[in-house]
């Protein structure tokens, strides 16, 4: 597979879900394909080059085109059937609540 | 194996190979369970395309997540200045970091326009985290037909 970038990503866990935050600038939504296998959540997708206008000459490109892909593990069990994506302002938003088994299961280790 | 002389080739950059295996040896040696072919990136912040046509410079900027109010974009002389902030969506809350690479704070980059801009008319735009400015080029710059006059 040919992966011509990569998005930065965050990823958050509080008591009762995972954030995972994407930089994925410049792309329509149906670009991105957000999938879970197992515990890799994948991100991938097609950044489609900037319109070139005839006769346009390129000074300086830094912006990445082309694919992406971005795949990582996920620290828990999620529930799979409330996964929400949203993607505002070219950041990529996604909620995966955790499954009830998997929220309260902290050992609290004592320091001597 | 058909034979390609090194100059026939259509587009040739010598160091993309170079790049190219550069990054197979980063993928190697990363050795990340979880990450898949991750590829080193620009770490100059926000990454800017430059490009002109006949009456306009475009300057488009990446900004994902930053708020249009916090952009501020200034001109002196052909110096164009973009500054701003990264503020962290997720400040307040109650949560640990697994991984944190999205960065934030400010920022200031400074690029030189190719020719002289018409100051009045500047436009700048935000849409998906992509700031597109348009900067239309000085009359004096402008390119000129120049008609043949026959007699």
């Amino acid at each position: 597979m040919e992966v011509d970038w990569n998005p930065q990503l965050d990823l958050l866990e509080s008591d009762d879900k995972i954030t995972v935050k994407a930089e994925v600038p410049g792309i329509e939504p149906k670009d991105i394909d957000i999938s879970i296998d197992r515990d890799m959540l994948v991100i991938k997708g097609e950044k489609k080059h900037e319109k070139e206008e005839s006769g346009e000459r390129y000074h300086r490109v830094e912006r990445s085109f082309g694919s992406f892909y971005r795949a990582v593990r996920l620290p828990g069990e999620v529930d799979r059937d409330k996964i929400d994506a949203k993607y505002t302002n070219g950041v990529l938003d996604i909620t995966l609540p955790k499954v009830e088994a998997d929220r309260k299961k902290i050992t609290h280790v004592k320091v001597h | 194996m058909a034979i390609i002389r090194f100059m026939d080739r259509p587009f040739h950059n010598p160091w993309a190979d170079f790049e190219k295996m550069r990054r197979e040896m980063e993928r190697l040696s990363s050795g990340g369970a979880d990450d898949y072919g991750f590829l080193p990136r620009v770490t100059v912040y926000p990454a800017i395309n430059i490009s002109e046509d006949e009456n306009t410079v475009l300057v488009r900027a990446e900004v994902p997540g930053v708020d249009p109010a916090d952009l501020d974009i200034s001109i002196e002389g052909e110096t164009l200045t973009i500054k701003g902030e990264r503020k962290s969506s997720t400040a307040g809350q109650k949560h640990s970091y697994h991984r944190r690479e999205i960065e934030t704070g400010r920022f200031s980059r400074a690029v030189t326009l190719p020719t002289k801009i018409n100051l009045e008319k500047i436009e700048a735009k935000t849409l998906d985290g992509l700031m597109t400015i348009t900067l239309p080029k000085a009359e004096e710059v402008k390119p000129r037909k120049i008609t043949v006059r026959v007699d």
